[in-house]
């Protein structure tokens, strides 16, 4: 079955282009699609994205007034117009992904369950758009993230980054339930930004059987995907993966070359620099960049790794 | 905009201070916290309150004065600190108190300075 042979079957399904398209401002369409598809109330969502519920409720309420005074109706997007609609409908189940992965820590319950109903809204939409490449793509990514969730932490409850992760903790049939469907997007020969970060995942999960990690292949997937989507977290992804590869010089290059203006408060780029200075053995601009990606971190098993990635700093000199 | 940050401690936090075991790891957090803050070129002002037991808290009663030693709600988390940061709105106000060493933050916005 197409999109495009007949209606949607499925209310939820309508619901999620309707809340994806353009008239819709881009940074309310994922919590309107967890509210109105998947029934979630405004201060769980508000939580979730760190807002203010009245904030969020508000916004909510003013989204779905503009649905109903612009009659905006579900219509079957077109060909031309498919890409585009589907990659906003992606982008807004990846978030709800997104901010449930964020909850490290797991003890968040109201988050937890983001997780959760990002995966189920992923498989109704490879369910109902089989020839869509970028949505299983999109599947296999969370996927294979998925496998790997009790791993990010150990017995004790501490942070564990994936590079320190015990892969016999990693669930086999996720991998293999992700690896299916990259597969599968595969064969379509039409390469999707999901798929290149699913791809990145599946080279990862690669260690659980041949006990290392194949950098130079993630540093050329992060290579195309920096052409497809230059955005800062694939800016620093792709620095990461260079500097396990090719080195920490070759690191540091890319990762000066990321726009300072944007980095003042993305912590994954200074928990990177922090890491590449301590390697490079810049002990001043090692401990700095520390000291910021602790200050901008909100997980408090992640600010405890930093400091102790930290302290080897003042253990070694 | 202006908001501020209302930082509240544990009794565990206001320990800390003062362990010499945990000190330096509680001045380390508010440190950094403070680093990232200040590189991000966002404060108005910050500073951090002594215990809640050194509080000194005034109360009016049938217009008569009464002082009493403490602070003046006696609940487990205490104000610890404060920071005044200008940022474009509550959302990123909200960022910047998800970041901090603890566990509860109240977060307002500023009124505009009496003239």
């Amino acid at each position: 079955m197409s999109i495009t042979d007949t209606s949607f079957p499925d209310e939820r399904l309508k619901m999620l282009f309707l809340c994806s398209q353009p008239e819709i401002d881009p940074s309310i369409r994922t919590p309107l699609m967890l509210q109105t598809v998947l029934g979630i109330d405004a201060a769980r969502i508000a939580s979730a994205f760190v807002v203010k519920p009245s904030t969020m409720g508000q916004r909510l309420t003013r989204a779905k007034a503009k649905i109903r005074a612009g009659r905006l109706t579900f219509t079957i997007p077109d060909a031309e117009e498919l890409p585009l609609r589907l990659d906003a409908v992606l982008e807004a189940i990846y978030a709800v992904y997104g901010s449930g992965w964020d909850d490290l820590a797991g003890v968040d319950a109201r988050r937890k369950g983001l997780v959760d109903e990002a995966i189920y809204l992923g498989r109704l939409l490879t369910k109902f758009m089989p020839d869509e490449p970028e949505v299983q793509g999109l599947l296999s990514l969370m996927l294979h993230c998925e496998a790997r969730r009790t791993a990010r932490r150990d017995d004790s409850g501490s942070y564990v980054p994936l590079s320190g992760q015990d892969t016999s903790r990693w669930s086999i049939p996720l991998m293999m339930e992700a690896e299916h469907y990259l597969h599968t997007a595969a064969r379509s020969g039409r390469l999707g930004r999901f798929q290149l970060m699913a791809a990145i995942q599946s080279v990862h999960s690669q260690r659980a059987r041949t006990g290392r990690t194949e950098w130079e292949e993630i540093a050329l997937l992060y290579e195309g995907l920096t052409r497809l989507s230059p955005t800062l977290g694939v800016l620093v992804g792709r620095t990461a993966a260079c500097a396990e590869a090719y080195g920490a010089v070759e690191g540091l290059v890319l990762l000066e070359a990321i726009p300072q203006d944007k980095i003042v408060n993305y912590q994954p780029y200074w928990a990177l620099a922090a890491h590449l200075y301590q390697k490079m053995e810049q002990v001043e601009k090692a401990r700095s960049a520390y000291s910021r990606a602790i200050g901008l971190c909100e997980d408090l098993s992640v600010k405890q790794f930093l400091h102790q990635r930290a302290n080897e700093i003042s253990i070694a000199k | 905009m202006h908001f501020t940050l209302m930082l509240f401690e544990s009794p565990e936090d206001f320990n800390a201070r003062k362990d010499p075991e945990k000190q330096q790891e509680y001045l380390a957090g508010w440190s950094h916290y403070a680093h990232a803050l200040r590189e991000a070129g966002v404060v108005v002002s910050g500073f951090g309150l002594h215990a809640p037991e050194t509080a000194a808290t005034i109360q009016r009663r049938d217009g008569e004065m009464l002082v009493q030693d403490g602070p003046f709600t006696e609940t487990k988390e205490q104000l610890g600190g404060l920071f005044v940061i200008d940022v474009a709105d509550l959302d990123t106000a909200l960022e910047w108190a998800a970041r901090a060493p603890v566990n509860a933050v109240e977060v307002r916005q500023n009124l505009p300075a009496l003239k």
